[in-house]
């Protein structure tokens, strides 16, 4: 029930993106990962997840080696990711992009799509009224079923202040959400990015609250400072945390 | 329950314009042949709509699948005295097994170069037709397919039974993007990635419809060569796969109804259409102007948000003078 990676090296013609990496990830635990940019955080996620090969080392999930995975069959296995920019479609309805995280759970083949009044057509209807339940609880528009569905990429209101990138932050937590995994796999964070803390509905319904304020554990990590502590604390402690700000600020040597 | 109309609007649309142009076949008897080649593009140019449309995957092979399904069809009934009740089965399954074989290593190809790779793949299909000896008639073709099952050579049952075939893909078709299913199908074209982080299975489920579609264009090709008895290697192939496409682009490759649109277009156009020279001129100016104006075709997603929005509106309308109606029955009980 772990997720492990060990002597990972990947590289894109002459540049070597990651050389000889290894994390872990045990049940309950989250591992954040910092460093400044270009230190190969993206890349590492994309060797976990598929999305990357890497030319050497092994990924391994629940005891598995996933290494020659690609990437929907890890997500299958119960690893979700999501992006660094948020990946939606922007002609379409939130409540049909909220959909698409039900997505693995899917146990219809395409031809049972096609058949009216079938079991896929029933589920549907729950789908859909389970969608709307995340909608509200990450409260990401008003209006879920407006086709012009930029709800989420339209300037923010005039009222809302920056409700917009809040909530387009949002989508792709409330999509898995939507799922039941055990494990997330947090977007890694831009440097200077303050919106990963306001990626986080503030007063919403106790259930998406307790998921995102789970005590951090993180590791910081990049060409600079490697090093691994648990302090117990909030996400904002650790962003705080002076080695953090000095991964991203690229200050060498923090003291430890 | 506004979700589950919409499901039905399409097939709704079909059944109604379906019944008017048949009607109106009684005063205008040509309009039932009209009615029949109007059914037989859109047959074709349906699941292209589902596949390029939503999936993102174009095909320029459509017509000589149809094609294989024709032969297919032709062969087993004039050699082998096969009823076309049965035949109908390899007409179809020979065209989607051979599009799921060669789906896998194309359908990961950009667009352009799908385009091309499936252009030679239909005309591959053709050259072998044409150069398949007396067992595909050469150039010639084959003649004598015995007519269809039920309707025989009734026009009117011949168009009936074939825009029957057109419901059922058009009520699959409704059902099947309105399905999580049809939603990853968006995803893969909008983002690939997107929806492979969902857990979608792409080249599968491409292949799939790929295949599915190449089946269904069989299926017309058996309607065709039992119809017209006659099938010869210039009566499906390249030059229809190009009107195919022709007809999704420009009815509107997103709608449901899109293709049906466009092949109602294309058949009209060219039965009032003078010397068959001057046809690439009109449908190519048409074309342009039309994809000037609406990118995605006739029936566009603007076009047809503006007609739900008409629709709602009158709706709403209808109901507006309701109101007025609850105080007064209220007045009726005091
Ligand atoms: N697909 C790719 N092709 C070539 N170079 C890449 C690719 N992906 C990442 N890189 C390079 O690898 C390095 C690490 O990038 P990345 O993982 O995005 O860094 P981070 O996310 O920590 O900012 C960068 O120098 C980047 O240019
Ligand atoms: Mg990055």
């Amino acid at each position: 029930m772990s997720l492990s990676a060990s002597a990972v090296s990947i590289r894109f013609g002459g540049l070597v993106a990651l050389n000889n990496v290894g994390v872990s990830v045990s049940p309950g635990e989250i591992v954040g990962l910092v460093g400044p940019n270009g230190a190969g955080k993206t890349t590492l996620f994309n060797c976990l997840t598929g999305v990357a090969a890497p030319q050497q080392g092994t990924v391994m999930f629940d005891g598995e080696n996933i290494s020659n995975l690609r990437l929907e069959h890890r997500v299958r296995r119960g690893i979700s990711r999501t992006f660094q920019t948020p990946r939606l479609d922007l002609a379409g309805s939130v409540a049909d992009a909220v959909m698409l995280g039900f997505y693995p759970r899917l146990t219809q083949g395409l031809f049972g799509a096609c058949l009216p009044f079938s079991q896929a057509q029933r589920t549907e209807d729950e789908l859909a009224a389970k969608a709307r339940q995340l909608i509200a609880e990450f409260q990401l528009t008003n209006d879920p079923d407006s086709l012009r569905g930029r709800a989420l990429a339209r300037p923010p209101a005039p009222t809302g202040g920056s409700t917009s990138a809040r909530q387009r932050a949002a989508l792709p937590v409330a999509r898995r959400a939507g799922r039941g995994h055990r494990r997330r796999r947090p977007r890694p964070a831009r440097s200077g990015d303050s919106r990963c803390r306001r990626a986080r509905p503030r007063r919403a319904a106790g259930g998406a609250q307790r998921r995102l304020r789970r005590r951090a554990q993180p590791i910081a990590w990049s060409r600079w400072c490697r090093a691994r502590w648990s302090p117990p604390g909030t996400p904002a402690d650790v962003v705080n945390d002076p080695q953090v700000v000095g991964a991203y600020l690229g200050v060498q040597r923090v003291a430890a | 329950m506004n979700v589950k109309a919409r499901l039905w609007t399409a097939p709704a649309v079909v059944v109604v314009g379906f019944c008017l142009v048949m009607l109106l076949g009684l005063v205008r008897p040509s309009l039932h042949t009209t009615m029949f080649t109007i059914g037989l593009y859109a047959l074709i140019a349906l699941p292209l709509g589902l596949i390029y449309g939503q999936g993102g995957t174009i095909s320029l092979a459509q017509g000589s699948f149809a094609a294989l399904g024709a032969y297919t069809s032709a062969i087993l009934t004039t050699r082998y005295g096969l009823s076309p009740a049965l035949s109908i089965v390899p007409a179809i399954l020979l065209p989607a097994l051979l599009a799921f074989v060669i789906a896998r290593p194309i359908l990961r190809l950009p667009e352009l170069s799908l385009a091309l790779v499936t252009l030679s793949l239909g005309t591959v299909i053709a050259v072998g037709l044409q150069r398949g000896g007396d067992f595909t008639g050469s150039f010639v073709g084959l003649s004598g397919a015995p007519p269809l099952p039920i309707v025989g050579k009734n026009p009117v049952g011949t168009a009936i039974l074939l825009w029957a075939a057109v419901l059922v893909v058009v009520v699959m078709y409704s059902h099947f993007v309105r399905s999580l299913r049809g939603r990853s199908l968006n995803a893969i074209r909008v983002d690939r990635l997107l929806a492979e982080s969902m857990g979608v299975n792409v080249p599968l489920d491409l292949a799939t419809l790929f295949a599915a579609a190449a089946g269904i264009a069989g299926l017309a090709g058996w309607f065709y060569v039992h119809s017209i008895g006659y099938i010869a290697p210039d009566s499906l192939g390249p030059e229809t796969s190009a009107s195919i496409l022709f007809m999704v682009v420009l009815g509107g490759r997103r709608a449901v109804l899109g293709p049906i649109l466009g092949a109602a277009f294309f058949t009209f156009a060219n039965d009032f259409l003078p010397g068959a020279e001057s046809h690439g001129l009109f449908f190519g100016t048409i074309l342009v102007l039309i994809l000037m104006l609406s990118p995605d075709g006739i029936l566009s997603p603007q076009a047809m948000r503006w007609m739900r929005r008409v629709f709602a509106g009158r709706g709403r309308k209808a109901s507006g003078p309701a109101p007025p109606v609850v105080p007064r029955a209220g007045e009726a009980a005091r």
